[in-house]
């Protein structure tokens, strides 16, 4: 009897999983080059930049961004957590090992008050100059534990959110989607690094937005 | 086109023996049911599902009921052609590949985009066409007497009508006024269906002919603003001929 409950349950919670929710990454490869996501404005959960011969891109099972308010400065820092892939690697089947982690943080200063995602809107259309003095970069790598190192020599770079919608899904507010760009050209220990052709398009909810 | 063309002259060059060559008329009443695969077209306005890349089900099938009146004119006992009217009505759905719906996006407005979870959209239109369609009897002396059948019918779209199934979670929700159906793209206007078909017929002078359409093809245009239709398709057409008229020299 017991056996039959845990069976019965197993199946449910599988066919609970097959149904689709906005939370779920959905990755459509960009036809021009496979291994960064089209872009769009769907709100589909991925991110992408061509990281000189790598990918820079969002992992399937994992919530692939967060937001933070900072009251005390009046900044919003958007966070990107993915890995550093290989040119060859497919995208849903990857296995990635712990060492390829990588997230990107950007925080920026603010005119108005963004602490909620309903008020993310008021970033649309905006192009944020990484090179400013206002605007922080940080990048993670594992190294035995998650490691951030502030990018401090950043000779080039923008942040533009393309378009920030507010979703209603059977007229109720469902979250925030925002879509743009990026491109980060820096240097760290002597060596150039460029994150470059970076997309996103990712959906903001109260749970990741704090 | 040119294949249609030697075809009918061929069929024309023939001759036969041994049978009455007076012409006469015939009229047809004919029911046909045509079927054809459909697959997905990103309509711009469906998210993705998750667990394939397409947004919707990759492949259907669509259906086209046609109801025709058509006077037949004998050249001879065995060869025939036709013209009258048809009004077919056209068929095709869009629904989720796995899961129970789909997100619907309605209509966007400054900053706020709204998405409504659907089960399906589905089409149906009515085309109305002129058939022009020549009939080449195989066996004239056997009953029942097999044929086969080459046709066109040029046809237009009178009107389609769109059904959104919204999904409702629990029985006591009411049905959402926001579903926006005019960027769900419409059929093309105009369509021409080619076919070849061959059947038998039961009887004369009052006959009854049950046929097999293969190929179906629709040229000129699609039948389905939802679905990218294959063009091959194939049916069934059953028709009843009744009063013949000889003609009087």
């Amino acid at each position: 009897m017991r056996k039959m409950l845990i069976t019965c349950m197993a199946v449910a919670a599988l066919f609970s999983a097959c149904e689709d929710n906005l939370e779920r990454s959905i990755w459509l490869s960009d036809p021009d080059d496979i291994g960064l996501p089209q872009y769009t404005e769907w709100g589909y959960n991925t991110f992408g930049a061509k990281m000189d011969d790598l990918y820079f891109v969002s992992y399937s099972r994992e919530t692939p961004c967060s937001m933070e308010w900072h009251s005390i400065d009046s900044t919003l820092e958007l966070t990107m957590t993915g890995w550093v892939a290989p040119q060859d690697y497919v995208s849903g089947f990857e296995y990635i090992p712990q060492k390829d982690y990588m997230s990107l943080s950007i925080t920026f200063p603010c005119d108005s008050v963004i602490d909620s995602q309903e008020r993310l809107y008021l970033l649309n259309g905006r192009a944020i100059d990484l090179t400013d003095t206002t605007v922080r970069v940080s990048i993670s790598r594992y190294d035995m534990i998650m490691i951030e190192h502030e990018v401090t020599d950043i000779r080039s770079g923008e942040l533009c959110f393309k378009r920030v919608q507010n979703l209603y899904v059977d007229n109720k507010y469902e979250e925030a989607i925002i879509s743009g760009t990026f491109d980060i050209h820096y240097v760290k220990d002597g060596e150039k690094i460029w994150l470059s052709d970076g997309r996103f398009d990712l959906g903001i909810t109260n749970k990741i937005f704090w | 086109m040119k294949k249609v063309i030697l075809l009918i002259v061929i069929l024309l060059s023939i001759k036969y023996n041994g049978l009455a060559d007076e012409p006469y008329w015939a009229f047809n009443t004919a029911f046909g049911l045509e079927f054809f695969g459909t697959s997905h077209k990103d309509l711009g306005i469906i998210r993705a599902t998750t667990l394939n890349e397409f947004r919707g089900k990759t492949n259907d099938i669509g259906s086209s009921f046609n109801l025709s009146f058509m006077p037949e004119y004998y050249l001879t006992n065995r060869f025939s052609f036709a013209t009258g009217l048809r009004v077919s009505r056209t068929k095709s759905n869009y629904k989720p590949g796995i899961g129970k719906f789909l997100y619907f996006k309605s209509r966007e407005d400054g900053y706020d985009t709204y998405y409504y979870r659907i089960e399906s959209i589905e089409e149906k239109s009515i085309y109305v066409g002129i058939p022009l369609e020549f009939r080449f009897t195989i066996r004239g002396s056997h009953r029942p007497t097999p044929y086969v059948r080459l046709g066109a019918t040029p046809s237009f779209r009178c009107t389609t009508a769109l059904m959104v199934k919204e999904y409702h979670q629990k029985k006591s929700q009411s049905s959402f006024t926001g579903i926006n159906t005019k960027k769900i793209p419409q059929p093309d206007n105009f369509i021409a269906p080619v076919y070849f078909a061959a059947g038998f017929q039961f009887g004369h002078e009052d006959a009854y002919c049950v046929e097999i359409t293969f190929p179906y093809i629709v040229e000129g245009g699609s039948i389905s603003g939802l679905q990218d239709c294959g063009n091959l398709g194939g049916g069934l057409q059953l028709t009843y001929q009744f009063s013949k008229i000889k003609q009087k020299d």
